[in-house]
């Protein structure tokens, strides 16, 4: 019986458990859980923190996840791999697969900071254990900096936000979201945000001074928990030790191979085919990680399987501002903006790149299913697809006979 | 100007119930409905209702009911409201009133005062359920004779004939009366129930031509849509001398209802007034209708059965004993009440005679001639349920057709403005966003319904009269009393009075 | 699994299914109390493409776009076939409005994901929806 072994343990595992499982029902699967935690979601941390859905909610698919799945998880956490002879080292024990998949992430990024071995109280905000540690200090009190307004910085704050109104989020960017958002749409974000968060932007940090932080302006901002949310970097190592092909990340087909042979990876660590570019591209999303984790594993066992869909996207709620976008802000832009909403469309060369609303997001799939399917646009369509978007903007064959029960879209 | 009209009807809305979720806006072909946003609520416009029941029976709360309108002109026995409203019409527009649906006024339904037996000790009655009971019957000609060979094959070359199921079909309404929803839900149900459908004066859409062993084509008139692949695809061939509600006159479908595939299957041009004249010009005889008798026959190489349609008039038994030697196979006698698309309202309500006394009066004219087995006799003219099919039977009809009644189980409520065009339920009607309300798929299975619970019943009563065939039914006037008949009417009926032995 | 299909030939445009799922997943027993004086907001919803009307709701796909997506164990595709909600796990995020090809998962009012779910979570038996549909042009079947 073929063995599959999964490193990781986290959503893109999850996908592989499910593709395995789609195509052998009966799989011998073992993962390899370096977190040492079963199955659980990390988006939903801020939520936990925010307390806006209980702990036990973190393990969404319910705790006994693999048990329910027949899946042996081995709380370890995989030190090296040997290709030749088909084993993984974990915990000094030496586990075989006949196909393997590895699903490791990424970690979150701590450049070197003067100063920073001084700070007393200081957090990441990427795992379970990060979200407890900060909780277990903010719940006894206390002046919060954040360093980082991306979305993980963002999502920190809103959850912060329960425990203090003290908060200061800084960024070396103009703007809250650099990454995920465009700079009208940010410029709109940082406005509605203003009176909730104090922000402190274009700000590059210098050192920490014992529980203070001293900027490249020379302004210095007192606290009492730091908190470093300056993006994550994938986790490659036990690939490039083997010799595995590694840019940024670990580069897959479109199966999610990586260069070595009955070795497949997926979710944060990989550069995978990203359809609006075109090319590989590190995207560490949560629906990238599961469905690229679900091609992993139809491969793995056996069943063809491409994953050519595969887009940016992101969805987020920040203190009540709804924030959805997809593809890439890339060519001829079209704006509305309609009392408290903001809608852009990013086109090129009649087909839709980008998107992003800030605001309503109602049917938001159909811009996104444009986006991936590269469907063409009229110009008339844009003003729909920018309104009340639905199902009349796809050719009527195809929604005839997806409403008819003969297609899926 | 003065509007001398009043709302026949009223529009009742029960406020508490209505959520506004405009359905009813939605589904009005006549614009009763709208939503006003100055009182934030729905408001009903009753002069243009026609009271076909479409909002009342979609609104979800059933909010909703219409009523006679309360307003009264000074009672008058004589001159009653209907007829000031009509005069003022008239007075208004100069034309001829228009009237669809069958004869509407107060006169005797026959039907209704004529009642069946059942066997009771002496001789026993049948259990449908538990005994085989036979409701199939055959139309056409029946031969004097039978021979047969040793075997016992029957060797006598038989007429041509139609085999029912059970002894009804469906009338002649044409497409352009009805629409294709209309007409496919009556050729699907035809098909299913082993009974017939008939084209009426429209011609047959290609579509249906599947349909052509459950299909009757119609000859009229105006021959419109007439071809030789036409008369090839009907099972069998019916040349219309008259209407019941409208008999001695032609039709008029407007040139408004002659477009796409309705001017195609009548082979007219588009917009042009569809004209039937009141006689076949080439028909003024018996001798006439002889010959087109024939020419069908010719053509259609002596394979079909003819059917002479006529309107039941005053002199019925006479034209039928002439059919009767015409060749034709098949006589159908449509009575006052039958049903139209439209027809002038004086003529509708006022020409013509109740089927049952017209079939009465037929079969036994044709037994006193001996040429009742020349012909099969089917009855026409608002059969409403079983026991109407049961008692023409009696009366001496082979099989009854049915027009208002198939119509109604796939929901007209008879609001009798077929002529307008305008049918809610996308019955009669060719606008597109009507016919698509007529979806032929679940009107095919209330007809089937509706025919499936009247065999059941006509079983019923066949065997409680300890009949099992349709066969010994058929001019059975032993089964059927009068009540409240007088001695002329018992006579032409030729049946009894309840009570007498 | 027995699923709802779209007749679009047959669609009214009546919006009658909006009203009957906004009542039958209303937890109100009377369609007039359920509906008056609301602003509905159905998990069926009638489109049009100018010509022609359709009720859309949603697919219950086989590899839902939307249960991918779901951070929060919200969306699940059951054994069964259905896809379920459970909104005392949504967080409100909204990556199932972001991925759903035929934008059949929405936010309610209170920020939590809805859609429907094939009225198994009421007592009307087969999809109201369904059953109430003047037109046969919404069908519940096995295909």
């Amino acid at each position: 019986m073929k063995k599959y072994l999964l490193i990781g343990g986290s959503i893109a595992t999850e996908g592989a458990i499910e593709g395995i499982l789609s195509v052998d029902k009966n799989a011998d699967i073992t993962v390899l859980c370096g977190e040492k935690r079963p199955l659980y979601s990390r988006p939903l941390i801020s939520y936990v923190l925010e307390k806006k859905t209980a702990d036990e909610n973190l393990y969404f698919r319910g705790k006994d996840y693999y048990e329910k799945k027949g899946v042996k998880a081995v709380f370890a956490e995989a030190t090296a791999i040997d290709p030749t002879k088909k084993t993984v080292l974990a915990d000094g024990k030496a586990y075989p697969y006949d196909k393997l998949l590895v699903a490791t992430g990424s970690k979150s990024f701590v450049p070197p900071i003067k100063g920073l071995d001084g700070v007393a109280k200081k957090h990441t905000f990427y795992t379970m254990d990060d979200m407890l540690g900060l909780r277990a200090d903010l719940e006894k009190g206390g002046k919060v900096l954040i360093v980082g307004a991306g979305l993980i910085g963002m999502k920190c704050a809103e959850g912060v936000k329960e425990y203090t109104d003290d908060i200061v989020v800084a960024d070396m960017a103009p703007r809250p979201l650099p990454a995920a958002t465009t700079p009208e749409a940010g410029a709109i974000v940082q406005e509605r945000l203003k009176d909730i968060v104090t922000f402190r932007l274009n700000a590059a940090l210098d050192r920490f001074e014992g529980n203070k932080a001293v900027f490249a302006s020379g302004e210095e901002i007192d606290f009492d928990i730091l908190v470093l949310a300056l993006g994550v970097r994938p986790q490659v190592g036990l690939l490039k030790e083997i010799g595995a092909e590694i840019n940024r990340g670990v580069i897959v087909n479109e199966k999610m191979q990586t260069s070595l042979a009955d070795i497949y990876a997926a979710g944060d660590l990989v550069e995978s085919y990203e359809a609006v570019g075109g090319g590989k591209r590190l995207l560490q999303l949560f629906p990238s990680a599961y469905l690229g984790g679900k091609t992993a594993g139809k491969n793995m066992a056996g069943e063809e399987n491409a994953f050519l869909t595969d887009i940016p996207m992101n969805a987020t709620k920040l203190f009540g501002v709804r924030i959805t976008s997809a593809g890439l802000f890339v060519g001829e832009k079209t704006e509305v903006v309609s009392g408290e909403d903001y809608r852009a469309v990013y086109t090129e060369d009649g087909v839709i790149k980008g998107f992003i609303l800030i605001g309503d997001s109602t049917r938001a799939g159909i811009l996104t299913d444009f986006i991936r399917r590269k469907r063409p646009i009229l110009n008339a369509e844009i003003t729909k697809l920018l309104s009340d978007r639905d199902l009349s903007l796809y050719p009527e064959e195809e929604r005839r006979a997806a409403l008819g029960g003969n297609y899926e879209i | 100007m003065i509007d001398f009209n009043v709302a026949p009807f009223e529009v009742v809305r029960d406020y508490d119930k209505c959520v506004n979720c405009r359905v009813c806006e939605r589904q009005c072909s006549n614009e009763v409905h709208h939503y006003e946003e100055g009182f934030g609520k729905m408001i009903s416009d009753s002069t243009k209702c026609v009271d076909c029941q479409r909002c009342v029976c979609l609104c979800p709360t059933k909010a909703l009911k219409i009523v006679p309108n309360q307003n009264s002109f000074r009672p008058n026995a004589n001159w009653q409201q209907k007829y000031l409203t009509e005069i003022y019409k008239q007075a208004e527009s100069g034309g001829v009133l228009l009237s669809s649906m069958g004869n509407p006024e107060p006169f005797p339904v026959y039907f209704d005062k004529i009642l069946i037996n059942a066997s009771q000790v002496t001789n026993p009655s049948i259990d449908p359920l538990r005994e085989p009971m036979e409701t199939r019957v055959f139309l056409g000609a029946k031969p004097q004779t039978l021979q047969r060979d040793e075997k016992g094959n029957i060797v006598t070359k038989l007429p041509p004939r139609l085999k029912l199921s059970m002894p009804v079909m469906f009338s002649a309404m044409s497409y352009g009366s009805i629409s294709y929803n209309a007409h496919a839900a009556l050729a699907r149900a035809a098909e299913k129930l082993g009974i017939y459908y008939n084209t009426g004066e429209g011609g047959l859409h290609k579509d249906f031509y599947k349909y052509s062993a459950n299909t009757v084509v119609q000859v009229a008139s105006g021959r419109f849509g007439v071809h030789k692949d036409y008369l090839e695809s009907g099972a069998a061939i019916e040349i219309k001398i008259g209407q019941g509600a409208k008999p001695g006159i032609g039709g008029h479908l407007p040139g408004a209802k002659i477009v796409g595939d309705v001017s195609k299957t009548r082979m007219i041009p588009e917009g042009s007034d569809a004209v039937s004249p009141a006689p076949h010009h080439d028909i003024y005889s018996i001798e006439d209708l002889r010959q087109l008798v024939y020419s069908i026959k010719e053509a259609t190489e002596y394979k079909k059965p003819v059917i002479v349609k006529i309107a039941a008039v005053h002199n019925v038994a006479a034209i039928a004993s002439g059919i009767a030697r015409s060749g034709a196979d098949i006589i159908a006698i449509d009575g006052f009440r039958g049903g139209t698309g439209a027809a002038p309202t004086r003529i509708r309500d006022n020409v013509g005679i109740p089927i049952e006394l017209a079939l009465g009066s037929v079969d036994q004219r044709l037994r006193e001639e001996n040429i009742r087995d020349n012909v099969s006799l089917v009855v026409a003219g608002s059969i409403r349920c079983s026991s109407d099919v049961v008692k023409a039977i009696c009366l001496g009809a082979d099989a009854v057709y049915i027009g208002s009644a198939a119509l109604v189980s796939m929901g007209c409520h008879l609001c009798r403005t077929c002529n307008l065009g305008k049918c809610n339920w996308g019955i009669a009607t060719q606008r597109p966003d009507l016919v698509k309300r007529l979806n032929p798929d679940l009107a095919a299975e209330r007809l089937i319904n509706m025919l499936t619970g009247w065999n059941h019943e006509i079983q019923e009563m066949m065997g409680g009269m300890g009949i099992n065939s349709i066969e010994a039914l058929r001019g059975n006037r032993l089964m059927l009393r009068g009540v409240g008949l007088n001695e002329r009417e018992l006579q032409v009926l030729g049946i009894k009075h309840a009570g007498e032995v | 699994m027995k699923k709802i299909y779209v007749k679009e030939e047959w669609c009214l445009g009546c919006h009658l299914c909006e009203y009957e799922c906004a009542y039958a997943n209303s937890g109100i027993g009377n369609i007039v109390l359920a509906l008056k004086d609301k602003e509905i907001d159905p998990n069926v919803k009638v489109q049009t493409d100018g010509k022609i009307t359709f009720a859309v709701s949603c697919r219950h796909c086989e590899n839902p776009l939307c249960v991918s997506a779901c951070i929060s164990g919200a969306l699940t595709k059951t054994a069964e076939g259905p896809v379920t909600v459970d909104k005392t796990k949504c967080v409100g995020c909204g990556s199932c409005v972001m991925v759903c090809p035929y934008g059949a998962v929405r936010l309610t009012k209170e920020g939590s994901a809805n859609k429907c779910q094939l009225c198994m979570n009421n007592n009307f038996g087969e999809p109201l929806c369904v059953q109430k549909c003047p037109n046969g042009a919404i069908v519940y079947e096995e295909k």
